[in-house]
């Protein structure tokens, strides 16, 4: 079992990590998205 | 004689008078103040006749409440399900317009960790004290989700601190919001995001339930589902499909769900002493993941001119979307001509994303 | 001297205030917007008088669609 400190320092930078993924997929996505329907951003 | 000793009157306990009364105060609540009627009056239900004697409601392999119970959030199938339901309900485009306010939705999930620190700090194992700060994710099925994988014995109280809490956000937000904010700060009219294309919604669920469980598979169940409800949705091709998600397989899970949970809370599993602390903590949960979705908004106007209202912070707690009303009603206190709503539905989408990816941590860790 | 008024956010017209010829000052409730079963009023930009109504009781509008013409 983990301790409390591993779960706590794991577990915040694990969801500001997965979100900043997912924040430039985003981003990734739109300017694809936005390519493929030939609009200008 | 048989008949009389068959007859629950005689087998009654002060406890089970006790969770009746609790059950009723919830069918109250739901009622008469609708707080989250759809949660709290099944549930308020549950109690009440899984705390009535001799009914084997409850008997494994055989009592009807049982199997609901068994079935449905043992084997973890009622959460997904209701997450399929609120995929279909939930529009990204609030979000993908202004991909920036996704990071508000995860600072809200800072109140989830420091409620785990303090909860273990007071006695609570690990598994229990996650599913106890899980709570100020503001998510009722994440919530029931981990306590069924963690910490059955605690589901009851955990859920009904989060749907009750739900509830109370209007009561329990607009104190913190207006400490944290100075006037000016409220009164921050933000510039309309891009324009969203119905090619990016369609790319969206996609991508984002492939990287979340590459990055977190203990988050599967919850995310693919919400994904592909979100699919259903924007693909409009699939109505009919979009249309149950959205009503009768939602509802009917509701009606199973909540009966479920307020099975689970009998007099021995609910009146001890950890409830009230659950209680406090879930509160404190609630408190601090308003805040720091808020502190955080504060501190990312400091790098940037298109500036953020700060009040959007508070709805990183996703409490969809009574947490983006909130804002909307303390924004329009300050200047009437400010519409925060949409705006605030950003933070409040990321949120369930962001709980879902903490509680998929948690599971990960202290499985 | 004509003034558009728009939709601030996108929902359904759950009520519209005024009619066409009412004269009103600025901040005066125009349009009710109903968005998240929120009701979001909208407020007259300007004072004048009502030239134009666009949109009626249940439709649905998005952002920046035009509500009201004020001249």
């Amino acid at each position: 079992m983990p301790t409390a400190l591993d779960v706590f320092i794991n577990g915040i930078s694990g969801v500001f990590a997965g979100i900043t993924f997912l924040y430039i997929a985003i981003r990734l996505n739109s300017v694809i998205a936005d390519r493929k329907v030939g609009n200008k951003d | 004689m048989v008949f009389f000793e068959s007859m629950g009157l005689f087998a009654l306990s002060p406890g089970m008078v006790c969770m009746w009364i609790i059950g009723l105060v919830l069918i109250y609540l739901a009622i008469n103040k609708q707080y989250e009627p759809l949660l709290l009056l099944p549930i308020g239900f549950g109690i009440l006749i899984s705390n009535l004697p001799l009914t084997n409601l409850m008997v494994e392999n055989e009592g009807l409440l049982w199997v609901f119970s068994h079935f449905g959030i043992e084997w973890e199938i009622f959460p997904p399900l209701i997450f399929l339901g609120l995929g279909a309900l939930t529009d990204f485009g609030p979000l993908l317009a202004q991909p920036r306010l996704i990071f508000l939705g995860a600072a809200a999930q800072v109140g989830v960790y420091l409620t785990f620190f303090t909860a273990y700090f007071m006695g609570f194992s690990l598994q229990e004290a996650a599913t106890i700060g899980i709570i100020g994710g503001a998510d009722g099925p994440t919530t029931i989700f981990l306590a069924a994988s963690l910490a059955p014995h605690l589901l009851g109280a955990c859920a009904v601190a989060a749907y009750s809490y739900m509830a109370l956000v209007p009561i329990i937000q607009p104190p913190i919001m207006k400490l944290l904010t100075t006037e000016a700060e409220r009164k921050i009219k933000m510039k309309k995001g891009r324009k969203v294309s119905s090619t990016e919604k369609i790319c969206f669920p996609l991508i984002a339930v492939m990287l979340i469980v590459l990055l977190v598979p203990a988050s599967a169940p919850l995310i693919s589902m919400f994904m592909l409800g979100n699919l259903f949705r924007e693909s409009k091709v699939v109505e009919r499909l979009n249309d149950t998600a959205q009503n009768a397989l939602m509802n009917t899970v509701t009606i199973f769900l909540g009966l479920s949970v307020g099975a689970t809370m009998s007099a021995d599993n609910f009146l001890r002493k950890e409830v009230i602390f659950i209680f406090c903590l879930g509160l404190f949960a609630f408190m601090i993941s308003t805040a720091s979705g808020i502190l955080l908004a504060k501190f990312m106007n400091l790098f940037t001119t298109n500036k953020i209202n700060p009040l959007i912070g508070a709805a990183g707690v996703s409490a969809v979307p009574m947490a983006a009303r909130v804002v909307q009603k303390v924004g329009a206190e300050a200047d009437k001509k400010n519409y925060l709503l949409m705006f605030a539905m950003g933070p409040n989408i990321a949120g369930v994303i962001g709980t879902v990816i903490a509680a998929g941590i948690f599971l990960t860790m202290l499985k | 001297m004509a003034t558009e008024v728009e939709a601030p956010l996108a929902g359904n017209i759950w009520e519209v205030l005024v009619a066409v010829g009412e004269s009103i000052e600025e901040d005066d409730e125009l349009v009710i917007i109903e968005a998240l079963k929120m009701e979001n009023p909208v407020y007259a930009p300007c004072d004048g008088t009502v030239k134009e109504i666009k949109v009626a009781k249940g439709d649905v509008v998005e952002e920046d669609d035009i509500l009201i013409v004020i001249e």
